[in-house]
């Protein structure tokens, strides 16, 4: 499996222009790669950009509020393993 | 099959324009999104029933047909003939999507019953979990597994979408756990890579021990005697017996700990946790008159 993908693919088969892209490139929320005159998309950063493009676009939201989002998701998710840790924890008392 | 009431779960009236309707929808749609909604079944079969709502309240042909019939959905020539016109209706109308939104899945029996099959006019159509543009969906799926099991690496073949799957799972997995197999979701479009497949481990534990991370505790009944004067007792380890010397004078509640006799570390091979014993004294209830005499005269000493 190819471990980049090229820009240009993603975008067209969203439809989307690049700007969406670099944008949250510039914002730290994904990381793009450059070779030569063609940027890429490592494939592991594609569903991070893609969750947040549906966020952008099913429910309009600026690249300032996804970037709020992504960081507040990251920490739920970190709150949600730790939940986990505790409730598994707490079966010892139970 | 059963009737679905549009307006009550948009939270409008019968009464609402379609500029209520867009802000409803566009309320609840921020609410429900899988997207901000990670692993919540309920929020995910929400956010389908707001889309179709959406599709058929925010579409002028689609919520006088649904105002028309939506009731009386179960009388087949109502609902034959809503079909012939919504075909009529799709090709005429031909335009773009009115709530496009990836996340959402299927439609409800009742949706495809009143609008068919086809009744988004996004084309596309809605692909359970994600509309897929460009990398494949991701799938989901639990695994139960005995802690007996976790104890020992385990490779098992599971059949996901008719597929066979060889799976390694490594000793000493949680429960809660999460592994992801890269590339054995569904397929991407236009060249995108494949989704994941995301297991999520449940482990139940039918053993006497239990398990926190890779220690594992369990509770040993001793006599008094033993407790008293000290002694040596075989005990029960996850997976075998172990020698324990109790010295004398052991207190009920006392806790041993069993170096290396836990749960095996996640990916550290042959790392154990420790196994902690905690001892239970049973004080002689039936005594005889010979036991409960030697015990006044002890009582005695005191």
């Amino acid at each position: 499996m190819e471990e980049f993908i090229l820009l240009s693919d993603f975008c067209t088969s969203h439809g989307i222009s690049h700007t969406f892209i670099y944008e949250l490139n510039d914002n730290g929320l994904i990381k793009i790669i450059q070779r030569r005159e063609h940027h890429y998309l490592p494939v592991e950063e594609l569903p991070k950009a893609e969750k947040m493009l549906r966020l952008h676009t099913d429910l309009q939201i600026n690249m300032e509020g996804v970037a709020v989002i992504a960081q507040l998701l990251d920490r739920m998710d970190e709150m949600q393993a730790k939940m986990d840790r505790l409730q598994n924890r707490l079966n010892l008392y139970e | 099959m059963d009737y679905i009431d549009y307006y009550k779960e948009l939270g409008v009236s019968k009464e609402a324009t379609e500029q209520d309707i867009k802000k409803a929808y566009r309320k609840m749609a921020r609410k429900y999104h899988p997207d901000v909604n990670p692993n919540d079944a309920a929020a995910e079969q929400k956010f389908k029933v707001i889309n179709e709502a959406n599709e058929v309240l925010g579409d002028p042909e689609k919520r006088k047909k649904y105002d028309q019939y939506g009731k009386d959905w179960i009388h087949a020539e109502a609902f034959e003939e809503a079909k012939k016109q919504q075909r009529t209706a799709n090709r005429q109308q031909g335009g773009g999507p009115r709530g496009k939104y990836s996340g959402s899945g299927d439609f409800s029996d009742f949706f495809e019953a009143m609008f068919g099959g086809g009744g988004f006019t996004s084309g596309g159509g809605f692909s359970g979990g994600g509309q897929v543009k460009f990398r494949g969906q991701d799938f989901n799926a639990e695994l139960r597994l005995g802690l007996r099991d976790a104890y020992s690496t385990q490779k098992q073949t599971l059949t996901v979408n008719g597929k066979n799957i060889r799976l390694t799972i490594p000793a000493g997995i949680e429960d809660g756990q999460t592994i992801k197999i890269t590339g054995h979701g569904g397929p991407g479009r236009n060249g995108g890579p494949k989704g994941d497949l995301f297991i999520t481990f449940s482990i139940t534990n039918d053993t006497p021990f239990k398990r926190d991370g890779s220690h594992l505790y369990g509770h040993v009944d001793i006599d008094l005697y033993t407790a008293v004067l000290g002694g040596d007792i075989t005990v029960d380890t996850f997976n075998g017996k172990a020698k324990l010397k109790v010295r004398p004078g052991t207190q009920n509640g006392t806790q041993v700990k069993l170096k290396g006799k836990g749960f095996p570390k996640y990916k550290k091979e042959g790392e154990f946790g420790d196994l902690y014993l905690t001892y239970t004294v049973i004080i002689p209830t039936s005594l005889s008159s010979k036991e409960k005499e030697l015990f006044q005269q002890l009582a005695a000493l005191k």
